[in-house]
């Protein structure tokens, strides 16, 4: 009896051992994929409230013109599986609570530059077609109130140059600091990459309140 | 900030505490580990133009989980002098809350006392002040439930008084010293309605040396020993 004891006590002591140890061994791949910025993508934001909200109708203030951008990748890999955790013993362990693997992901090409023209006059000084890229403030995705103030767009650009996770696509706001005298407008923004590289598109037109 | 803040700091200790030969130079020590509760009282300042954050003081819930849990060393050396360590933690283990003193027993029963000691205080709600005159035309991007956390660093000096009545032991101090706070911001945003401006304002406290007195009293018991180790509380 007495071996008996011994033996479902040190099986049960095995059991807690690799239970614990499970816990701790996340064997994630570090693998990262890179990728070439192809696409761009440009969505209107109502920034009248407390903060910026992505809108699918053209009318904005006259002085919160926001816009979101997204510059992504055509390439897709598939998600990278979680290993599982390898051991001796009869039972394979990993915490239930494990958040999945991430995947990450970096850019062949940098931002180098984000630069903005507007298509239509926004005051008497600021005619149709002038570029006007210093008008303009942006934050990334996680630089907006709260922590920070609106960034510089030559701040912008270094900032959103990282390995990014999950995702082959990297979104940042701009915010126009003037307000528009004109009853619509339109901008074509412009990134600059560091292959020489560029990508670049229009905005709706946008219909001033 | 205005000195009008009473603590009240309880707590139990289980002890074990060492005898040695009287000639050594460490005549014996004792290793307690305690289990408290803080409650602190700041006397409200009535409002004014200027935040005054001892308004916003975090008080400690008198609940057993929200206690403290510390631990503690005494060190007695030979030629009447002793050295006290003790750090208190509320929910992780580290050492940001210390004390250290030393005091030197010229008579059996009085002795005297120094050291330093650094505590965590808390602030938190301040920012439902009124920081600055909205007329409506603002949003107040803040986080309300961001809490300030402050370090109060003291040096001080007082008289103790100890006395041991057969299991029994009763010690009374008081304490006096000079406490400075670590300086801490404020960042408020603000973000203008149907428009892109944002501002920030930031506050930056400012520092400054007071005076402060502190009584202790503290009791305790020794529950089982020998003639190498006594097992007790406080």
């Amino acid at each position: 009896m007495k071996l008996f004891i011994r033996s479902v006590s040190i099986i049960f002591m095995f059991f807690i051992f690799r239970a614990i140890s499970g816990c701790f061994n996340r064997d994630c791949p570090d693998d990262v994929y890179p990728f070439d910025f192809s696409k761009i993508k440009i969505n209107n934001l109502d920034n009248s409230g407390m903060g910026p909200k992505v809108i699918s109708n053209n009318t904005m203030n006259k002085a919160a013109v926001a816009f979101q951008v997204f510059i992504s990748s055509d390439l897709s890999y598939l998600g990278q599986s979680r290993q599982k955790t390898q051991g001796i013993g009869f039972s394979e362990v990993n915490a239930w609570t494990n958040p999945p693997c991430p995947t990450y992901y970096a850019s062949n090409q940098s931002v180098e530059s984000i630069s903005v023209v507007t298509l239509l006059e926004i005051s008497s000084l600021i005619p149709a077609n002038t570029e006007i890229s210093d008008l303009f403030l942006g934050s990334d995705e996680t630089s907006w109130y709260k922590t920070n103030l609106y960034l510089p767009l030559q701040k912008l650009s270094q900032k959103i140059n990282h390995t990014y996770i999950d995702a082959q696509e990297v979104q940042f706001r701009l915010f126009l600091g003037r307000e528009i005298e004109n009853d619509s407008a339109q901008f074509i923004v412009n990134i600059e990459f560091s292959d020489s590289t560029s990508l670049s598109d229009t905005t709706h037109l946008i219909f001033i309140r | 900030m205005k000195l009008q803040v009473t603590i009240i700091s309880l707590f139990f200790a289980f002890f074990v505490c060492s005898v040695q030969a009287q000639d050594k130079f460490i005549s014996h020590y004792k290793i307690a580990l305690n289990n408290g509760f803080e409650e602190s009282i700041a006397q409200k300042n009535p409002t004014g133009k200027e935040i005054d954050f001892m308004n916003y003081l975090y008080r400690f819930p008198i609940l057993l989980e929200d206690s403290y849990t510390g631990l503690s060393a005494h060190i007695w050396f030979r030629k009447s002098w002793e050295i006290n360590f003790q750090t208190l933690m509320q929910y992780h283990v580290n050492f940001k809350n210390i004390k250290v003193s030393a005091m030197y027993f010229p008579t059996q029963n009085l002795g005297y006392r120094f050291g330093f000691y650094r505590y965590e205080q808390i602030f938190t709600g301040f920012y439902d002040f009124p920081f600055y005159e909205n007329d409506g035309s603002f949003y107040v991007v803040a986080d309300k439930k961001t809490k300030q956390r402050v370090f109060d660093k003291a040096v001080y000096g007082g008289i103790v008084y100890r006395k041991t009545i057969n299991r029994f032991q009763l010690e009374g101090a008081l304490n006096g010293g000079a406490c400075i706070f670590s300086p801490f911001k404020v960042n408020l945003f603000l973000k203008k309605k149907d428009s892109n401006l944002l501002q920030n304002i930031e506050y930056q406290t400012v520092s400054d040396w007071y005076g402060y007195i502190l009584p202790e009293i503290k009791a305790g018991y020794k529950l089982f020993g020998n003639a190498a180790y006594n097992v007790g509380m406080n």
